[in-house]
Order: structure tokens, then C-alpha cells, then sequence
């Protein structure tokens, strides 16, 4: 059978490799140290020895922009790794134990989808304390309603099947029966779910650095460069374009991987 | 010996009232049911779809609760088991479901499907003996040792049943409840599988609850038959004297059914 080529899946694949690309290089090789100052080269427009110019200490952008792609890929893959594990916990403890305790659980959940993604970020990122750290936790914590009303439906949508009935049957424990039964038939919805998380997640980590609660200086992160060259938009605007630019591409990336692998693995399977 | 006991069982569903917002009815999907399963022999449990026939079989095998009265494995409650001891009730009342097919993960293979039981089950417990009683087992219900390596899609429904058969029996299990086990398979291969099993209950000494809406099959298999109409047990006795003298209205309707269908197909008319 000839797979129809999926455009979303081409194009995001393309930009997430590029965005890994970067990050991987950025560890063998940097234009200049992205925190070395040099003032007398403030605001050097991009050229030959700044490619994307340099910032208003003289940093070279291009080195910033590497160093923080790290960052961004870290906090991104942390948080939602850590999310998507707690969440499918959640969800599927939910879906499997029934009764009052589904129902505190799922309102619980229901409650904390209810606040606006930064807000519930920057609560908890207050609570939890600024930095890399805290920015996992709280991006780890907001994903988790995402990941435990996906996984609470499917595993409910799973329990009627006649296989779980007769695992049932012969013995498995409700642990083995998500693990073993249940998990090879989530496992396409869940990757997607991660990848286009991730990219929800970058720009999450993004906007708290912009309001100064994620990465703290002297280490770069987009958000907080953006947050930088807001100041002098109207002179340079091109320190803010280059962050801006990558960022776009990063979210932009994972959700249309996201979306491509949705279009390929999960729509092709669901009979 | 007896094994499975169903003491006056009955299952009530709440279901909700489409005349009031919070007030419940409640559905009465069986009621007052007694049974004994002995060794060897076969209980077939008749009705109508939605008489109740497989919520009671899976009363019986404790995969619901009922509402009402007791079902004792080997004289004991079942509520009342060790975690040991229901060890042992699971793995000796086995299940064969309707459609055999969706009762196998389809992300498994058949060797897979037919080993996890004893995985999860017996306590000697190791992959290469398991492998090779699959496939001594496989033989017994009549497939090739090289089903082992497929998935359930590759295969029919009759071979599907019977590796479900052959999933049962590997934990030589006492009591196999049969529900509606052949009704979704071809009527010449419903005869093989009912004789395999026939079979397999004088090999094995197991006894079978045996669920089925066709009076033709459970007159068959049964030495003896449980008519349930609405959730209510209408008669029961041995085998041949239900067929024979039916003493309730709704079994000879079903019986005169099953013979109407007969005749109209000997006359070609279905």
C-alpha cells in the first residue's frame, strides 16, 4: 500500500531536525562565547563576523541563540516526559479504579485544566522557585491534565474491549492489563501527544523566561532574549527577529510533527 | 465433585430515568438463580439475548458481583478466598467468549496469548516448557505448531476458537464457561468445535457451563438445561426431559422454534 506523503509530517520533521541540529552543534562548536561582553561592538549589525549581529552587551546573537536551543530542548523533553508519566498514571489509575475515587481524581484534573497555561506556570513556578528546575516542574505539572484525559478515555474506551475481559479472566492484574493489553493500542496517541506537547511546553518555558521566571541570566533562553531586545525594537529589531524566528520554528515543528504523526499512525489504525 | 455453586444469585443494574433527573430505576437483569457444576458434566443456560444468560456466566466467574446471594467455589464463598485461593478459582474457571476474535489482543501473537495465562497463573512458571505445552496444545484442538508465530488477524474465526479453547485448557482448568462460544462461527465449523469440546470434557473431566441462545446446540452439549426468560430461571432439569416434555410455555416456543428453522432449512426455504 502506497502512504499518501504527508506534508506536515515532512515539513515538521525537517524543522525539528534542524532545531536538533542546532543543539547538537552548539556543543562541539560556537561562533564566539555567547557571555563574553564586548561593548565596544553593541548592536553590530548581522555581517561577516557577527552572522545575526550582536546583542546590547555586544554578545554575539547567533552564540546565544545555540546556547540557548539546549536549554529550550531540555526543559521542553523534561517536562513533558515527566508530565506524560504522571498524567498516564493518573488517567489510567482513574479510569481503572472507578468509583468516587475516578470522580475526585477526574474533577481534580478538570479543575486544573480550567486555568490559562501561564497563569497555572506561573503560580507554581512562584511556588517552586525560578530556574531551569522550576520551569520543569511547573511545565511538567501543566501537562499533566493533558496527558491523564487522554489516557483516561482511552483506557475507558479500552476496558470494553472483549481481550480485557478475558484478561481479566485469567488473572491479570489491572497493572498488567494497562501495561501489557491496553498500552500497544494507546502508544501511537500518546507519542503524538508528546511531540506536539513539546513544542506547547518550549513556549511555555519561552514566556516564563520573557517575564524573567524561567532561566536566569547570565544563561541565554529565547524567551528572555526576546524579553532583552523588546527594549530597543524600535532601533534593532532585528536582535528580536532572529529568537522570535527560531522559537516559531521549534513550536511550529513539533506540533506538525505531532500533527503528521497523528495523520499517519493514528488515523490509518483507528478501525 | 461439585465446583461452582450458584446460591440463589441474583443482579440488579441501576440505570438511569429518562422521566427524572436524578431518581434511578432499577433493572432486574436475574434473579434468584441456583446451579451446581459438577466435573465432567455440562449445564447449558438458554434464553434470549438480554435473558441475563451471560451475566450469569460471568457471575460465576466472579468477573461481575452479583447483587444478590452467594457463589461458592468448592462449598466456599468466593468473596471469602485468600488471595491464594483465588488464585487457584481463577485459574480453574476458565472462560471461552462469544466472539474469539475480540477476545485475543490483537497486538499479540497466538504463542503470546496462549503462554500469558500461565504467566500470570501457575507458579512454575517457565517460557520454554509453556512454548512447548502451547504447542502440544495446538495439536490437541487441531491447528499446526506454526499458528504459534501469528497474529489473531491471519487467522479465521473457527481457528481463533480454537486457540480460545486452547487457551482454556492449557491451565487444565475445572470448570470452562462456553459463552456462546459457537454462535459466531459457521454452522459446519460449530459442529467441529462442539465435538472437540465433547472431546475434551471426557479427556479432561471438565465441567462446562454452556450459554447459548440455540436450544439445538445446548440440547447437544447439556446433561442439563437452565431456561432463563427476562432473568428469571422458567425451567430447569435433566437435559432430555426439558427437550422432551417441556413443562413452560416460553420452552416450547423455543423449542418448537429451533424446529421450525430446521425444517425450513431442510425445505429450503432459508
Amino acid at each position: 500500500m502506497k502512504r499518501k506523503r504527508s506534508f506536515s509530517l515532512t515539513a515538521g520533521a525537517v524543522m525539528v531536525a534542524l532545531i536538533v541540529a542546532m543543539c547538537l552543534v552548539s556543543f562541539v562548536w560556537m561562533p564566539m562565547d555567547p557571555e563574553k561582553m564586548d561593548t565596544a561592538n553593541r548592536f553590530a549589525l548581522p555581517g561577516a563576523q557577527h552572522l545575526l549581529g550582536t546583542d546590547q552587551f555586544g554578545r554575539d546573537v547567533l552564540s546565544r541563540i545555540m546556547e540557548a536551543s539546549r536549554w529550550a530542548l531540555l526543559v521542553g523533553v523534561c517536562s513533558v516526559t515527566a508530565g506524560a508519566a504522571a498524567g498516564s498514571a493518573i488517567g489510567a489509575a482513574a479510569a481503572m479504579l472507578g468509583g468516587v475515587l475516578r470522580s475526585v481524581i477526574m474533577r481534580f484534573i478538570d479543575g486544573m485544566m480550567s486555568f490559562p497555561g501561564i497563569l497555572l506556570a506561573m503560580m507554581l513556578v512562584t511556588v517552586l522557585g525560578k530556574g531551569i528546575l522550576g520551569s520543569v516542574l511547573a511545565i511538567g505539572i501543566f501537562m499533566i491534565p493533558t496527558f491523564s484525559r487522554l489516557v483516561y478515555s482511552m483506557v475507558l474506551e479500552n476496558k470494553q474491549r472483549l481481550y480485557v475481559k478475558a484478561a481479566q479472566s485469567y488473572g491479570c492484574s489491572r497493572r498488567r492489563i494497562v501495561l501489557h493489553h491496553m498500552l500497544p493500542d494507546m502508544l501511537p496517541r500518546l507519542i503524538t501527544q508528546f511531540s506536539s506537547s513539546i513544542g506547547g511546553a518550549v513556549l511555555l518555558e519561552s514566556s516564563l523566561s520573557f517575564l524573567g521566571l524561567g532561566i536566569q541570566p547570565p544563561t541565554p533562553s529565547w524567551g528572555m532574549m526576546l524579553s532583552e531586545a523588546r527594549q530597543f525594537v524600535l532601533s534593532y529589531p532585528y536582535i528580536a527577529v532572529a529568537p522570535g524566528v527560531v522559537l516559531l520554528i521549534t513550536v511550529l515543528g513539533f506540533n506538525l510533527l505531532g500533527d503528521g504523526l497523528n495523520d499517519r499512525f493514528v488515523k490509518r489504525s483507528s478501525r | 465433585m461439585t465446583i461452582l455453586e450458584a446460591k440463589r444469585v441474583g443482579k440488579q443494574f441501576a440505570v438511569k430515568d429518562s422521566a427524572s433527573l436524578w431518581k434511578k430505576k432499577v433493572f432486574q437483569a436475574l434473579e434468584n438463580v441456583d446451579l451446581r457444576l459438577d466435573s465432567g458434566r455440562t449445564v447449558g443456560v438458554v434464553g434470549e439475548s438480554g435473558s441475563g444468560k451471560s451475566t450469569l456466566g460471568e457471575i460465576l466467574g466472579d468477573l461481575q458481583h452479583p447483587s444478590a446471594g452467594t457463589v461458592l467455589y468448592k462449598g466456599r464463598d468466593v468473596r471469602s478466598l485468600t488471595k491464594a485461593e483465588y488464585r487457584q478459582f481463577r485459574r480453574n474457571v476458565q472462560y471461552i467468549f462469544q466472539n474469539p476474535k475480540e477476545s485475543m489482543n490483537p497486538y499479540f501473537t497466538v504463542e503470546k496469548i496462549l503462554t500469558e495465562p500461565m504467566q500470570v497463573l501457575l507458579d512454575s512458571y517457565d517460557a520454554a516448557s509453556a512454548r512447548r505445552r502451547a504447542a502440544e496444545m495446538l495439536g490437541r484442538v487441531g491447528l499446526a505448531e506454526s499458528a504459534l508465530g501469528k497474529y489473531p488477524s491471519e487467522l479465521s474465526g473457527g481457528q481463533c476458537q480454537r486457540i480460545a479453547i486452547a487457551r482454556a485448557l492449557l491451565l487444565s482448568p475445572e470448570v470452562i464457561v462456553c459463552d456462546e462460544c459457537v454462535s459466531a462461527l459457521d454452522v459446519s465449523i460449530q459442529a467441529q468445535i462442539l465435538n472437540l469440546l465433547k472431546d475434551l470434557q471426557r479427556e479432561f473431566g471438565t465441567a462446562y457451563l454452556f450459554i447459548s441462545h440455540d436450544i439445538g446446540v445446548i440440547h447437544y452439549m447439556s446433561d442439563e438445561i437452565i431456561v432463563v426468560n427476562h432473568g428469571h430461571v422458567v425451567e430447569q432439569g435433566e437435559g432430555a426431559a426439558v427437550i422432551r416434555a417441556p413443562k413452560n410455555d416460553y420452552t416450547r416456543t423455543l423449542i418448537a422454534s429451533a424446529f421450525f428453522t430446521r425444517e425450513a432449512a431442510r425445505c429450503g426455504a432459508l
